[in-house]
C-alpha cells in the first residue's frame, strides 16, 4: 500500500512528537513545528560521525596501562 | 568623550605614565560616550559608574606616589554578562538570572584587577552565550554601530560593540563556536580566542564545558595581546608589551608559511568577502609570505561534531530550569537548546572521539604551517530583519567553529569593508598553544594591511 504524501507527512509529525514527549519536552503545536525543523537538521549533523571503530584497531595510547606513572 | 581623546590601551597606558593624561579622566571620557550611545547602541546591561571613578581617583593617587600597579593600570574595560564580577548582577542577558548578584570576581576578572584594570560594567550578549539576535529578552539586543540596522555578531555583541563604537577601551567575550571572533568581524575589531584552557572559566557561566573559551576583544593586536598576557597568568611585569610585539612589527612577513583553509569556504563567499581576502592574499604574497592552499577535515565534519557537543552539553547545563521555566527563556535559546534532548549519548561519545581524531589531523597539518587563515565570516554583518532564523548553524557552516572543536588558538582581525561600509574580518589560527606565534603573526598584518583606525 502506498501512502499519500499528507499521510507520511501525517506520521512523520506524529512521529517526532512522540520522540519529543519520550525526551522529556512538552512542546506546544507550534513548537512541534519549529522544532521538527531543528530535529531534521540536526539528524543531518548526527549522519556524520564515524560508526564506533573496531576496539581492536585502536591505538594503544587509547588505553594506557595503569602502571605506567611507576617508577 | 572627544574623538580626540579615544585611544588604544598601550596609547592610554603610555599617556599615563607621560603624565599626559589621569586614568579619571580616561574613565571619565569613557562614561560620558556610553551615556551618549547607549538608548542607540544598546551595549551595556550595568554601569558601574561610582565604582569605576573611584577605581580611577584611587589609580591616579597610587601613580602619583609612583607606585603602577601593572600594565592596565587604569585601563577601562567591559564584561560580557556571563562573566561574573563582584558585587554586581551577572544576568547572561536572561529573565532567568536577573537576581543573580555576585559576590566575587571570576579568575580572569581578578587577574585583569591585578594588572591594574577598571571595569566598567557588564556587556550585552546573546542569552547565555546562545539565544540571539533576540527581541524577546529582558535587555534589547545590541546595534551594530557601523549601521544600527545591522546586527553586531554573536554571541559577545556588547563587547564588540563597545570597543568598536569607543565606549571601553578593551571587553573580554566567550567564544563556543566563533562568539568572539564573528562579533569582532563583522563590528571591526580584533578578536583572541586563545588556546582552549589557557583562561580560566573559573566564574564564567558555562555553554559547553569542551569548548567554551575566555578572550579578549580589542581595537589592535597589540592591545588583544596586553588582555591576554594578564588574563592568562604570564608573568605580569611593568612591561606593556609583553608578547614582544614592537620587535617583530618591522620583522615582515618574509618565510612565513601561510596555509589557506579554501576548501571552508570556496564559492560560498560573499562578492565583497571574496575580494577583500583575495587583496590581502596579494598582500601576504608581496610581503613575500609563503601562501598556498592547504587540504582539511570537511567543515561540514567539523561543525557536525562542534554543534553535537555544544547542544549535548548546553542541554545538561539547562536541562531543569528549562523543564520548569520554559516560558523564562527567549524562543531561540530554548527551542535551539532543546535539539540536546535529541541527542543520546552514544552520539555524544562519538562525537567526542571524533574530536579528538580532528584534534590530532590538524594538529598534523600545522606542522606544515605557521598560520591558517579563512574570511572570519562568509560577509557583512545582516540586517536584524535577516536574522530570525532558529537554527542558522543547520544553513551554513560556521568558518569559526573547526578551531572551538580542535581548541586551536584562533583570532579574527579586520582586514576590509563590504561596499556598504560593513566591516569584513580575517580569521587567523595556530598551533594549539602557539598564541604568541600567533599574536605576532597578526601583529605583523595589521601593519601590513595599514587600515586606518576609525570610530562609527
Amino acid at each position: 500500500m502506498r501512502l499519500l504524501e499528507s499521510e507520511t507527512q501525517a506520521i512523520d509529525e506524529v512521529h517526532f512528537a512522540l520522540l519529543a514527549r519520550a525526551a522529556g519536552l512538552n512542546l506546544s503545536p507550534s513548537e512541534l513545528v519549529v522544532m521538527r525543523r531543528g530535529y531534521v537538521g540536526l539528524q543531518a549533523f548526527l549522519a556524520r560521525l564515524p560508526e564506533r571503530p573496531d576496539f581492536f584497531d585502536e591505538p594503544a595510547t587509547t588505553f594506557e596501562p595503569l602502571d605506567t606513572a611507576a617508577p | 568623550m572627544s574623538y580626540g581623546n579615544w585611544m588604544t590601551i598601550a596609547e592610554a597606558a603610555r599617556r599615563q605614565r607621560d603624565g599626559e593624561i589621569t586614568a579619571t579622566e580616561i574613565v571619565q571620557g569613557y562614561l560620558d560616550r556610553i551615556a551618549t550611545t547607549q538608548s542607540r547602541l544598546h551595549a551595556f546591561i550595568s554601569v558601574d559608574a561610582e565604582r569605576a571613578l573611584d577605581e580611577a581617583r584611587e589609580a591616579d593617587v597610587s601613580a602619583a606616589a609612583g607606585h603602577w600597579r601593572g600594565p592596565l593600570h587604569g585601563i577601562p574595560l567591559a564584561l560580557k554578562d556571563v562573566i561574573a564580577s563582584s558585587n554586581t548582577y551577572t544576568t547572561c542577558h536572561s529573565r532567568l538570572l536577573l537576581d543573580n548578584f555576585t559576590s566575587y570576581d571570576a579568575v580572569c576578572v581578578s587577574k585583569l584587577r591585578a594588572a591594574g584594570a577598571i571595569i566598567l560594567g557588564k556587556v550585552a550578549t546573546h542569552e547565555f552565550a546562545f539565544g540571539g539576535p533576540s527581541h524577546d529578552l529582558p535587555f534589547p539586543a545590541a546595534r551594530n554601530p557601523w549601521n544600527p540596522d545591522r546586527i553586531p555578531g554573536g554571541s559577545s555583541s556588547g563587547s564588540a560593540v563597545a570597543v568598536a563604537a569607543g565606549l571601553s577601551a578593551g571587553a573580554l567575550g566567550t567564544d563556543t563556536s566563533g562568539s568572539i571572533r564573528m562579533p569582532a568581524s563583522m563590528c571591526g575589531v580584533v578578536g583572541i580566542k586563545p588556546t582552549y584552557g589557557r583562561v580560566s572559566r573559573d566564574g564564567v557561566y558555562p555553554l559547553s564545558y569542551s569548548m567554551d573559551h575566555v578572550g579578549p576583544l580589542t581595537q589592535t593586536v597589540a592591545d588583544g595581546a596586553m588582555l591576554l598576557a594578564a588574563m592568562s597568568g604570564a608573568q605580569l611585569s611593568d612591561q606593556p608589551d609583553p608578547l614582544g610585539l614592537g620587535e617583530v612589527a618591522e620583522a615582515g612577513l618574509r618565510g612565513v608559511r601561510v596555509g589557506i583553509c579554501r576548501e571552508w569556504f570556496e564559492g560560498d563567499l560573499d562578492p565583497d568577502a571574496a575580494r577583500v581576502f583575495d587583496r590581502t592574499l596579494d598582500l601576504l604574497r608581496d610581503a613575500g609570505a609563503t601562501v598556498a592552499n592547504v587540504s582539511l577535515p570537511p567543515i561540514a565534519d567539523l561543525n557536525a561534531c562542534g554543534r553535537i557537543i555544544l547542544l549535548s552539553e548546553g542541554f545538561s547545563i539547562h536541562r531543569a530550569t528549562l523543564s520548569a521555566r520554559p516560558e523564562d527563556y527567549g524562543q531561540f535559546t530554548r527551542d535551539r537548546m532543546r535539539l540536546g534532548a535529541f541527542i543520546s549519548a552514544d552520539h555524544y561519545i562519538r562525537a567526542q572521539r571524533m574530536r579528538r581524531d580532528l584534534m590530532a589531523r590538524m594538529d598534523h597539518i600545522m606542522e606544515s604551517f605557521d598560520i591558517l587563515i579563512s574570511p572570519t565570516v562568509h560577509g557583512g554583518a545582516d540586517r536584524f530583519s535577516d536574522s530570525t532564523e532558529t537554527y542558522p548553524f543547520f544553513a551554513r557552516p560556521y568558518l569559526t567553529m573547526p578551531f572551538d572543536v580542535t581548541g586551536q588558538p584562533a583570532m579574527s582581525i579586520p582586514h576590509g569593508v563590504t561596499g556598504d561600509g560593513m566591516p569584513l574580518g580575517l580569521q587567523l589560527a595556530a598551533r594549539t598553544g602557539r598564541d604568541a606565534g600567533m599574536l605576532r603573526i597578526a601583529h605583523r598584518m595589521e601593519k601590513l594591511l595599514a587600515l586606518p583606525r576609525r570610530l562609527p
